[in-house]
């Protein structure tokens, strides 16, 4: 089998600054791979399917390594990546979070004023002029 | 609820149905909807018939329109997205857009009690607020609706040719067609009809889909699983999940209270309907994407390897249910599709007809009001078909753009309903400082805090300009017939 149909690499195998945890892996076909595994670094296997990417999410800060396996109908190995995909995760700091969320729940709060004061007075029959 | 990314299916994993199957589905469903498109279709002989149903929908049809309406085709592939990029926080932010049900519940029935001859909401705007208030509000509208529109039609084309291997041109053709046929015969009585059949269909769908899963697979077992590989996911200080808690809710409030499909429907139900239907619309609505959003949270506990995160719910319910979940979910999302497009497509023609053509044209007949609606559902179906048919992916991302922009329209609808003090200039400003702040927060920060920051700018400066500037409007004006006062709103005092 030439070299090209075993060698397996990542499409990119750096990701820098991943704020929301989560990113699409991609490596080129493996000719006779029936299945890929993707394998973190405490060898949780994350992904095992057909199509040479996977969807990884849920991720928490830190460094993250990923390795892609290429299985063929019998369960063995043909290929593996020499180089994993180092992923650095840094979530967008909990202030600008909360921040954010103090922000929407004080839109929401006048909203729902809002809707309240004027139904009631709908509900009266008189107009909110206030 | 429409936001994000269904536009990158392109490449996703083999068909999961046999195209010979999608074909004859689409075929029985297609001549199934146009056949009940004309027999509801029978009672609109009038333009009012046509546009607004006759004023006189019931609860039952009125709610199941609602929910319909609400669940497209993002409902069912979106919602398991959100699943899996924002964890359980993402599964609970997009079911809030059903609030936006709840909050539209009462200004419903105050629309119907102001406005008992209205058809649109640019038609409340322009006679609310004037041309300045009108024309920003039209021009969002329009990039809302019709972004809707195309996105909606490439979707239709694109997941089922992943679901049944049909060429997109074709599905997408078909489903454009399809829409666009019994809409044009039935009018507002064929889409509020069909919704109610489609409802039923789409909510039976997921209680079968969510029973396979939960038979499969515990909630057990989902937790320790996503604690193990994404525990993220399950965290409740998940920043990005944070932020979109409220984007996303005022993203829904944004779609709802300025979209022309919701004020249609205002106007179509029986006074004193609408309050009730809207906010049991929203009770049935709020569960859907906790269901869809399960299924993306159990894919990794069923070791069903996703690639791509918004084809985790068809995949899920596929590999759970076989054939027959596969033939489910197809039938799910084309009554999904069907029961958007049409809406859109009669509810941007009332638009067209009410405040683009009657406008230009002068006070118009029953009959030249039904042939100017007859052109703009025709035409507006060739123009989203010709979009979409070189299925360019970038275009369906326009649609998220229209965030920031109906976040900022929230406060200039809500204050003009309800108080007299709101003019011109702070609906104008409002919905101007909002767009902007909104989409420049879109592109520094990211999708989720678009809508949100629309939102909230908006609402400061419609605040500001209210006690710079107030006025007196007078909402008698509101129920004169609209060629009275269309053109310039009376104010009072």
């Amino acid at each position: 089998m030439p070299e090209a149909a075993t060698a397996l690499k990542f499409q990119q195998q750096h990701f820098d600054e991943v704020s929301e945890g989560h990113l699409s892996l991609k490596w080129n076909e493996v000719e006779a791979a029936t299945e890929y595994r993707v394998v973190d670094e405490r060898d949780v296997t994350m992904y095992r399917g057909h199509v040479p990417q996977a969807f990884i999410s849920g991720l928490a800060d830190g460094e993250h390594r990923f390795e892609v396996f290429a299985v063929d109908a019998r369960g063995e190995v043909l290929a593996e990546t020499e180089t994993p995909a180092t992923v650095h995760v840094q979530h967008w700091s909990l202030t600008s979070a909360f921040g954010l969320f103090a922000c929407g729940a004080v839109v929401l709060v006048s909203v729902l004023l809002v809707l309240l004061w004027g139904a009631r007075h709908d509900a009266d029959g008189t107009e909110a002029a206030a | 609820m429409n936001t994000i990314d269904f536009c990158v299916l392109a490449d996703a994993p083999d068909a999961i149905i046999r195209p010979a199957a999608g074909y004859a589905l689409l075929a029985a469903f297609g001549v199934a909807w146009i056949a009940l498109g004309f027999w509801w279709g029978r009672r609109a002989k009038s333009y009012d018939g046509f546009a607004v149903a006759g004023r006189n929908v019931g609860l039952a049809l009125a709610s199941a329109t609602a929910v319909a309406t609400w669940i497209t085709s993002n409902t069912v592939m979106l919602a398991p997205q959100f699943a899996l990029e924002l964890g359980v926080w993402g599964a609970l932010a997009y079911s809030t857009a059903s609030f936006g049900l709840f909050a539209f519940a009462p200004m419903s029935g105050r629309i119907r009690r102001l406005m008992p001859r209205g058809y649109t909401a640019v038609e409340f705007m322009r006679r609310r607020y004037g041309q300045l208030g009108g024309v920003p509000f039209l021009v969002i509208s329009f990039f809302y609706a019709l972004t809707w529109l195309v996105s909606m039609s490439m979707a239709g084309g694109k997941l089922l040719n992943v679901l049944s291997g049909i060429p997109y041109e074709v599905g997408m053709t078909v489903v454009v067609s399809v829409c666009v046929g019994y809409t044009l015969v039935g009018g507002m009585y064929a889409v509020i009809g069909t919704d109610f059949i489609q409802s039923l269909i789409i909510l039976a769908g997921l209680v079968v889909v969510a029973g396979a899963v939960l038979s499969n697979v515990s909630v057990a077992e989902v937790h320790q699983t996503l604690a193990v590989e994404r525990p993220m996911l399950l965290s409740f200080l998940f920043p990005a999940a944070l932020m979109a808690l409220f984007n996303n809710m005022l993203f829904g409030f944004g779609e709802i209270f300025h979209s022309n499909v919701w004020w249609s429907r205002a106007f179509s139900m029986r006074e004193g309907v609408g309050p009730k239907a809207y906010a049991l619309g929203g009770l049935l609505w709020l569960p859907v994407p906790i269901v869809a959003g399960f299924l993306g949270l159990a894919a990794p506990a069923l070791e069903i390897g996703i690639s791509q995160p918004d084809t985790a719910g068809p995949l899920v319910a596929a590999t759970l249910l076989g054939t027959g979940g596969a033939v489910l979910v197809f039938i799910v999302v084309f009554c999904s599709l069907a029961s958007s497009i049409d809406s859109l497509l009669a509810a941007t023609s009332d638009m067209v007809v009410t405040d683009v053509v009657e406008p230009l044209a002068g006070t118009m007949g029953d009959r030249a009001k039904r042939r100017a609606a007859t052109a703009s559902i025709v035409g507006l179906g060739l123009m989203a078909w010709a979009v979409a048919w070189p299925n360019v992916s970038d275009l369906a991302r326009v649609l998220f753009f229209a965030g920031p922009l109906v976040g900022s329209c929230i406060w200039p609808i809500l204050g003009g309903l309800y108080f007299r003090q709101p003019g011109p200039i702070a609906a104008c400003g409002a919905m101007s400082a909002g767009s902007t702040a909104g989409l420049v927060a879109y592109q520094t920060i990211g999708w989720f805090v678009g809508s949100l920051i629309g939102a909230a700018v908006s609402g400061a400066v419609f605040a500001v300009l209210v006690w710079w500037k107030p006025d007196n409007f007078d909402f008698r004006t509101l129920s004169a017939e609209p060629s009275a006062s269309c053109a310039n709103p009376k104010q009072a005092g």
